[in-house]
Formats: C-alpha cells, structure tokens, sequence
C-alpha cells in the first residue's frame, strides 16, 4: 500500500521553487509596477513563513500563497509598501511609452489594464493569467460565480477584448 | 477589438518584467541550509514602527553575485556637504538627526549608495552593487546613535578594526535583519555601526572593505520632493526616507509624524508614479485629490503623487486622526517639488517642514 497523503514542503523549498511564480502574478495584478510586486509578494511570503507548518502541509500551498497576494493586492495594507528604498526597481511603466508598432495592442491593453478596479484586475489576472475557472476566481476573491463573471465581462469591456471564451 | 489570446500574451508580457527575487534579505549559507528566516521590515523600519517584521529565507533565494565581482558602476548620491542645516521647527524623535544625514558610504567602486532611512536612533543606508536591480547583490549599512544599540558579540566572532576602532565579524542579531553574518564596529565610543552583505558569497574581506569606507561625521542635509506647511500643532517627526533614484531605484520620499495626544501617526509618502489609481475623486485645499477610506492620494506635478495615511501608531488600521479642516489644511499646504523624478528640484528637508 502506498500513502496518498502529501509531504509536507518546506518553506525554503516552496520560496526556492514558486517565489518567481508568485512575482509574475503579482506583477499581472499591479499593472507591471515591479516595486510593488515584489513588496507584495515579499510582504506575503513573510506572513506565509510565520504560519508555514499549516500552509506547507495543503495539497497545493501555491494556490493558498497566491490567494494571500490577491488578498494583500485587494487590501490597503499594501499601499504603504509603495515606495521602498531597498532594490525598487522602475516601474514597467516606463516602457509603454516607447513601445510601437506590432507592440501597440500590448501597450493600449497594459494601459487599460492599470484604469480597472482592483476587483477587476484580479479576476482578469486569475481568468487569463492564472487561467482558473470562474469557481475558483470567485472562490479567491470572495465572491459567488456570477459576481466573478460580472467582473470578468466588466473588465473585458473596458479593456475591449471580446469574450470569445465567455460567450 | 481586441482577443482574448491578446490579453493573455499582454499579461504574460507584463509577468515577463517581473523582478527576479521579491525584496527580503539575504542571508548566508547557514540560513538556506536550516530554512530559519531572518527578519526584516521595510516600511517599518523606515518609519520607526514597532516590529511586526518580515520573516524570510534569504539565501535560498538569494543572488550569486559576489560583492568583489561587482561590475564597475559608480554613482554617490547625497554627497557629504560641510554646511550645517538649521534645525527643523517640528520637533524630531531621538537622538539622531532625522533631517541630516550622519554618514556616507565611499571608495567602493561600482557601489551605487541609496537613500536614507531615518528613525531617529539610527540612519540606515543600502548600497548597491548593480544598481538596485537585485536585492540580492546590496549590503545594508547602519549607523546608530550613542547607546541606542549594542550588538551582543556571538561564540566564535572575530575581532576586526575598522579605522582603528574596535569591532567584530560574526553571525550575530542585527536590527531588522534577525541573525545574519556582519561585520559590526564601534564608530566611537558607545556608538556602533554595522554592515550587513545581503549576498551569501560575501566575505569577511568583503565586508571589513565595505566597513572601511563607511564615514561617519558627515552632515549632509536629507532632501524631499515635497515641503508642508499645514500641518496640525503636535506633531512630532518620527522617521524620514528619502532616495534619489539611483540606477533603477525610484526617486521618492517620505516621513512619519506622530501625534502622541491623538494616538496616531501621519504617514506621508511621495513617488513618481501617477494618482488616481484608487478611490473617488475630489478636490481638497484646491487640489485633485482621491480619497479612498481615510487614505488620500494627490496628484503632483508630472507623473507624480503623494499618498497621506492617518493610521495607528502600529499601522494596523487607518483612522480619523485629523478634522475635516485639519484635512484641507494638511493638503493645501502640501508643496511638490517641480519634478519629483529629479532630486535637484527638491527640497532641503530643514526648510521642508513646519
């Protein structure tokens, strides 16, 4: 017989495996401001690590980690990390100015990415990034189904992308 | 229109910008190989808090790049100046200057020295070996006032001189940083410094070096991209940041001021990067202001904006520290230097406040 039940993974192990993981999805949900991306997933793999015997031991500590970035994204907690004086790096910002030609469509979405509520920007974030199924999304954000599907179609709107999939 | 698959090639090229590692400390090999974290808070640290604090595994995610390898880029914001700022009128916590900045960092070749960090006991500095584009290749300085620190000299330490004074390289507890190999001296007597390497391949040699171009006695004015002049009777100036936006670091700054009598703090910030991100908007004190809760965002000149936070002096909830009057005044006499990416423009911090 052999056990089903999973090993526990070890902090150091997760950060080692899935912390750039993490950043790219933060990076998703601020809108490519790489400061605050890192002090998000900065500030929740500091709280992760404070409660790690619990996390380490889920099926999938990545989906609970990247729950609490959403929940740090959602909150205020985070607004006072925005400037930091170690290693901050320029926004991505920046470079949508320059940006032309074939990558045009990139920057107009990037931009219209960064006009959307936070509510909207995760669940993009979660449907096209994270590629998770509405349950999930409104499982993550709090929300029943139909809110997470309002907030999806909200966000495509404003960022005028057809809801192929959605429809 | 655009396509779905547009979108998620769009989000996939904003992850692709995505900074290597998330902003926790390095430590060294002892640290990866037990998994204990060291601590470290940013914000908190800047403003003086108590310490929630942040516990990290550093080296497991830490760089390689050795800070003898560093490439050779030099850049020396904050430049020590002789002359000597008149004193603020707001009154200022500790017994270390909040507004002068007390040491710098020099005769490191391709080191980018960064901002200031300032709670009033101590002054706090990091230092770049590729201009801040990895945390991982920084090392962290701080210098703290007479008998406002002593580090406690682990088994095994050993001794160092650093200019002739009396120190220690080891694996011992430094403020912010938890348990982490550095080099700790003292700069005169009851009044110690020390170094810490954020890179695993540091050194002893490495980090006596970087000790050695440490200069305190300096005297250099701190600057802030914004001046106040509303601000409400009885405050006092807890902490101070500031960084000039060397490399890729941001240009910004921002203080605390605590209000004792009322049981909060006025946490003020101001960076380049737009306003409005959140909550509704309206003008206040003449201002585009967005006011979200009790937080409020104004726009500066430019791409630029300054964030006030009336919060509890843990910074655990946003509170109603101030009137409505209070408010207005707070943010019609809040100035922006001309242009908050250049340091140039700004203001001395001595002048900057009331």
């Amino acid at each position: 017989m052999t056990s089903t039940q999973t090993q526990p993974v070890s902090f150091a192990d997760f950060v080692r495996q899935r912390q750039r993981d993490l950043l790219r999805f933060a990076m998703v949900l601020v809108g490519g401001d790489a400061q605050r991306a890192g002090d998000i997933v900065g500030d929740v793999l500091t709280n992760a690590y404070e409660v790690w015997d619990r996390i380490g031991a889920v099926d999938h500590p990545y989906a609970y980690v990247r729950r609490m970035i959403v929940n740090e994204y959602l909150s205020w907690r985070g607004r006072l990390r925005r400037t930091t004086l170690r290693g901050d790096l320029e926004p991505y910002i920046g470079s949508v100015a320059d940006v032309a030609g074939e990558h045009a469509v990139r920057a107009e979405l990037i931009s219209r990415l960064r006009t959307l509520p936070r509510q909207q920007r995760a669940a993009v974030a979660l449907r096209y990034f994270e590629d998770l199924p509405h349950a999930d999304i409104a499982d993550i954000l709090g929300c029943n189904v139909g809110t997470a599907r309002s907030h999806i179609s909200r966000a495509l709107a404003t960022l005028r992308v057809a809801m192929t999939e959605e429809s | 229109m655009h396509t779905t698959d547009e979108l998620r090639d769009t989000l996939r090229e904003l992850a692709d910008a995505a900074p290597q590692t998330a902003p926790i400390p390095g430590d060294h090999d002892e640290v990866a190989r037990s998994a204990k974290p060291s601590r470290r808070s940013s914000r908190l640290v800047r403003f003086g808090a108590p310490a929630l604090a942040g516990a990290m595994v550093a080296g497991v995610v830490a760089g390689v790049v050795a800070l003898s390898s560093a490439t050779h880029r030099t850049a020396q914001p904050g430049k020590s100046s002789t002359a000597t700022p008149r004193p603020a009128h707001l009154p200022q916590a500790g017994p270390m200057s909040l507004t002068t900045t007390v040491f710098d960092v020099v005769g490191m070749p391709g080191a980018t020295v960064g901002g200031v960090m300032a709670d009033g006991k101590s002054q706090r500095r990091y230092v770049s070996f590729d201009t801040f584009r990895d945390d991982s290749n920084q090392a962290d300085v701080q210098v703290w006032a007479r008998e406002q620190w002593t580090p406690t000299r682990p088994a095994g330490a050993q001794d160092v001189s650093i200019h002739g004074q009396p120190g220690f390289y080891g694996r011992f507890a430094v403020p912010s940083n938890g348990k982490v190999v550095a080099l700790a001296w003292q700069y005169e007597p009851g009044a110690w410094a020390v170094v810490t390497a954020w890179n695993k391949s540091a050194t002893k040699a490495d980090l006596v070096r970087f000790a050695s171009a440490v200069r305190t006695g300096q005297h250099i004015p701190a600057r802030l991209p914004f001046k106040l002049t509303g601000l409400p009777p009885g405050g006092k100036l807890t902490a101070l940041e500031w960084r000039l936006g060397a490399g890729r670091q941001s240009a910004g700054g921002g203080l605390t001021i605590s209000y004792p009598g009322r049981h909060g703090v006025l946490v003020i910030s101001v960076d380049p990067l737009s306003a409005g991100e959140f909550g509704k908007p309206t003008t206040i004190g003449g201002k585009r202001v967005w006011v979200d809760g009790r937080v409020l965002e104004i726009a500066g000149p430019g791409v630029s904006r300054a964030i006030l936070e009336p919060t509890t002096p843990d910074y655990s909830n946003d509170i109603d520290l101030f009137s409505a009057a209070e408010t207005e005044s707070i943010v019609a006499g809040l100035t922006f230097a001309p242009n908050v990416k250049d340091p140039g423009t700004w203001f001395d911090a001595t002048s900057a406040l009331p």
